[in-house]
């Protein structure tokens, strides 16, 4: 088990160092100067553009420059934009929004993705099964800024349930429409793999002996199917987290949250490289970070992986 | 034994099973019986015709140019010979629906088969010879997964901007090909070890006729399977990447850009969203349901 | 002995043979089952009697698709969905099961009967400590308390022979060998203290020699607890080892039934005569070694008449147009086989 840790965390490394150097060149390849263009209209003395190449290290080659980005990581440094004010500053005020809104998908993902799943799995091939099933294909097959769309026009403007722009009615009002959104398609992926992981051990032998037992149905799809059928939703909904927090970069958009997935969609177009960066690496990280937790909970549902042997 | 497997026909009883219908035959009977499949190959049908033929789905209702547009009927809703009303430049949103199709099912198109050929080949060689070319090919895999598709996506057409369906596709391409070549990998990992496969390696088979005529035959299944489903996936990017502005530009025609510009104005004017995310999504289940059929053709487990 | 005529809807097995007299514990009368299909139902067993009485072994002998796997999971209302009884009853200690309501038969079967299944890796739960999932039984069937099913369970996985059972009560199925796993369903079943034990072709997965010693052990545990035990093989050599009594079924029948002995020694069916490599010609003694050729009929093609007749060496016309009903060919041996006289008279 140590030893697996072990790996797995030298893999998250590795993996992180190509992760943060893929974005470094692309971020890198950005075009335009980012020193001329923050300089606006009126030129810059050449002495004064020099001094702030030096102190971005825009004047280094490309490897130092990754080098000095990595050194800061480990510092806990996320550096500062052109403007001179901490990245971590500027995301300070924006994570708790982005959180706030992917967790809350997140939850709805793993409650309405596991009932909807349960119910259509025991309901195989019945009306209420077929239009879970219908519902959910169409749900995938939509893109999300229709459905977010869509939403704030039924929802918010027609019926004016809940608010459509902002977080001034706070958690949970102003979340509500925007994590729905959000968590549509995963809430679709999450039913249909409950749904297909459940039949199919519904089928198992395994069920037939707990039958056999006598076990009244309740306790032999709770304390058997379930867990069974638990495993590939588990994994889903891992990868997932990370996934939420890219979605958020529409979803805040068509909702006008004030997140991270803005910021970063501003930084991007500003050419704030160094905000960009920063951004994408806290939200690598947190990607990672929430795949390994699935992966070591993998081995908790799933005794077969050999990695939690005693 | 299962009840299931009870009341299969007895294969593999050695007083011969005549009786049983060849897995092929078996597959395809099941796919051209299935209602799921045969809704979802028309869909795909259908859409790929409009992408290949606009001008002449366009033309039904007699105005077929997308780009003969009229100020003064910007907005406008649904009138004689204009099925969906105008969009805010005045032109016919029907004949923009249509003509919008090709550049969507293009880019998802070109995408999946760019991304399945790199999967083919990398996947099989990885596969197959495994040790450092695995190792390797399996961490770039991981450093490519390892961050929202999306954001690659974005700071790529940020830093390379062209806004053409090559440029588009391309970049696409660069982030959809780990997923398919993860599949392809694992695939080939299961197919090597078969029993045919170390028979012809015993025959002295050269490794390339292996993996050319059994291994990649043997091993290609999933994949088209999860080609399709990526179509589907291809087109849902290419549309969000350009309603945020990064994906494809105007003069093109494409729903991605249609809806990117009615998301001012669709809350006075609904038909700009509804006419092109209606095709865009049928589109799109088109595929998925292709693919989801597919899937339960070849993996008769599943129900 | 001069054929009887017999009412096709009447048990045709007495039961007779077997250590035992009494009344049966199990009473299977003219069972059916069927998959469920849009063409209509797909009968996949059909018309199958057979007693079974306490301490009694009853081996249910056939091919792959015979359809007695099927009547086991029937026996235990354990079909899968879209397979579903059609006709029959299926008296088990005195009470008819297709008399209760759904959670009632459950119950009853519960605390009557258990099974044990061919493939152990699967009849366990993967992600549940073997040792849970005996204690499980325990208390569905005894409602004793976790630390007493805890002690029950430890003693019935030392009962069935597995080795420092309280170390190995904290593992899961997948750190057991195949002979072990079958242990613990054979303990999982015994936990339940059934009547009536149905084991569905429990060795086949299992190496020869642990073959063997399981078999040993269900016959052991059978004589200790007095069980009836119905034990389904296709193997003949299993089937000559434990059996009180024989049916061999046949797409979806029992072509025929008698003790073990009777069977064996005068086997009168041409199919089980097959089975045992031989073929009865009617005209005088005498068996050459054959085997039967073809293959037996797929569920969905059953062929009218008699379904064995394309592959039967005596067939005549009316094994093509009419389907034998069994007959008693002699005291506690029944036959379904138009020349079942004849062949008889021949010998």
């Amino acid at each position: 088990m140590r030893r697996y840790i072990t790996m797995r965390l030298i893999a998250l490394v590795l993996t992180f160092l190509g992760v943060t150097l893929l974005i470094y060149v692309l971020v890198y390849a950005l075009p335009g100067d980012p020193i001329r263009g923050m300089a606006g209209d009126r030129p810059l003395p050449e002495g004064v553009i020099a001094e702030l190449r030096a102190r971005y290290h825009l004047d280094e080659p490309f490897p130092v420059q990754y080098w000095y980005y990595v050194q800061g990581v480990l510092r806990g440094d996320l550096g500062t934009d052109f403007n001179g004010r901490p990245v971590a500053e500027l995301m300070a005020d924006r994570w708790p929004v982005t959180l706030t809104l992917a967790l809350t998908a997140w939850v709805l993902e793993l409650v309405a993705g596991l009932a909807l799943g349960v119910l259509s799995a025991l309901r195989r091939n019945r009306v209420l099964d077929r239009v879970v099933m219908i519902l959910t294909i169409v749900a995938i097959s939509v893109p999300i800024f229709v459905i977010a769309y869509t939403a704030q026009l039924v929802l918010g403007v027609h019926m004016r349930w809940l608010p459509i722009s902002g977080i001034a009615e706070g958690w949970p009002r102003s979340y509500l429409l925007p994590a729905v959104v959000l968590a549509t398609f995963g809430i679709a992926s999450v039913s249909r793999l409950v749904r297909t992981s459940l039949i199919e051990n519904l089928d198992a032998d395994y069920i037939r002996t707990a039958r056999g037992k006598g076990l009244p149905s309740r306790k032999v799809v709770t304390r058997h199917a379930l867990r069974n059928s638990l495993i590939p939703a588990v994994t889903y909904l891992g990868a997932d987290l990370g996934f939420l927090l890219g979605g958020t970069l529409i979803v805040e958009g068509v909702f006008n949250l004030p997140g991270i997935g803005q910021l970063l969609f501003a930084s991007i177009q500003q050419q704030q490289g160094p905000v960009v960066v920063g951004v994408a690496t806290l939200l690598v990280l947190t990607f990672l970070v929430a795949n390994l937790v699935v992966d070591l909970l993998y081995g908790v549902l799933d005794p077969r992986i050999s990695h939690v042997r005693r | 034994m299962s009840a299931g497997e009870a009341l299969m026909p007895p294969a593999g009883d050695p007083a011969g099973d005549e009786t049983t219908v060849p897995a092929d035959a078996g597959r395809w009977g099941r796919l051209r019986r299935s209602p799921t499949f045969l809704l979802a190959a028309s869909l795909v049908a259908l859409m790929t015709a409009v992408a290949l033929l606009p001008g002449l789905f366009a033309g039904l209702f007699g105005n077929g140019d997308p780009r003969e547009c009229d100020l003064a009927r910007s907005g406008m809703g649904a009138s004689a010979g204009h099925p969906f009303g105008f969009d805010m430049q005045g032109c016919d949103l029907y004949a923009n629906v249509i003509h919008g199709a090709r550049a969507s099912i293009s880019v998802g198109v070109l995408v999946t088969v760019a991304s399945s050929a790199v999967a083919v080949v990398l996947g099989t060689l990885a596969g197959f010879y495994g040790r450092w070319l695995d190792g390797i090919l399996s961490r770039l895999i991981d450093v490519f997964m390892g961050f929202p598709f999306m954001l690659g996506a974005l700071v790529v057409l940020i830093a390379f901007p062209s806004g053409s369906i090559w440029s588009v596709s391309l970049t696409l391409t660069l982030f959809g090909w780990p997923t398919l070549t993860r599949l392809m990998r694992s695939t080939v990992l299961s197919v090597r070890e078969l029993d045919y496969i170390t028979a012809g390696r015993a025959l002295g088979a050269t490794d390339l006729r292996l993996m050319v005529r059994h291994v990649v035959p043997n091993a290609v299944g999933p994949l088209i399977v999860l080609a399709a489903l990526t179509v589907g996936t291809v087109i849902v990017a290419e549309s969000a990447l350009t309603y945020l502005g990064v994906g494809l530009h105007a003069p093109a025609i494409s729903w991605g850009l249609q809806l990117s510009m009615a998301q001012n104005d669709f809350q006075s004017h609904p038909h700009l969203l509804l006419y092109p995310s209606l095709f865009l999504s049928v589109t799109v289940l088109g595929f998925i349901l292709l693919g989801d059929s597919l899937r339960e053709a070849l993996d008769p487990r599943s129900r | 002995m001069r054929p009887k005529d017999v009412d096709p809807h009447a048990p045709a097995d007495s039961g007779a043979g077997g250590p035992e007299g009494g009344t049966p514990l199990l009473a299977v009368t003219d069972l059916s089952a069927a998959v469920r299909r849009r063409q209509g139902p797909l009968p996949v067993v059909r018309g199958v009697s057979f007693q079974l009485r306490q301490g009694q072994t009853l081996v249910l002998l056939g091919e792959s698709g015979s359809g007695k796997s099927v009547t086991a999971l029937a026996l235990m209302d354990l079909l899968p969905t879209g397979v579903e009884v059609t006709g029959g009853r299926v008296e088990v200690a005195g009470t008819d099961l297709r008399s209760l309501t759904p959670a009632a038969r459950r119950r009853h079967v519960g605390g009557t009967m258990a099974m044990v299944f061919q493939d152990s890796i699967s009849a366990l739960n993967p992600v549940m400590r073997v040792g849970d999932q005996i204690a499980e039984a325990v208390r569905q069937r005894d409602g004793a308390s976790r630390a007493q099913a805890r002690t029950r369970a430890i003693e019935l996985m030392t009962r069935v022979r597995i080795p420092s059972a309280e170390q190995r009560y904290r593992d899961f199925p997948h750190e057991f060998s195949g002979g072990m796993r079958q242990r613990v369903v054979i303990a999982i079943a015994l936990a339940l203290r059934p009547r009536v034990l149905i084991a569905d072709e429990p060795t086949t997965a299992l190496d020869v020699s642990v073959q063997a010693q399981i078999l040993a052990l269900l016959a052991e545990l059978q004589q200790e607890s007095r069980m009836g035990l119905v034990l389904i093989t296709h193997d003949l050599g299993v089937a000559a080892t434990v059996a009180d009594r024989v049916a061999v079924m046949y797409a979806g029948r029992i072509v025929e039934i008698a003790d073990a002995a009777e069977l064996f020694n005068r086997p009168v069916h041409p199919y089980t005569a097959g089975l045992f490599g031989s073929v009865p010609q009617m005209s005088g003694g005498g068996s050459d070694l054959r085997p039967i050729p073809g293959s037996p009929p797929s569920l969905v093609a059953i062929p009218r008449g008699c379904p064995f007749h394309p592959r039967c060496p005596l067939a005549v016309e009316r094994c093509r147009v009419r389907l034998p009903e069994p007959e008693n060919v002699r005291e506690g041996h029944t036959v379904a086989c138009h020349l079942s006289q004849e062949i008889v008279n021949g010998r």
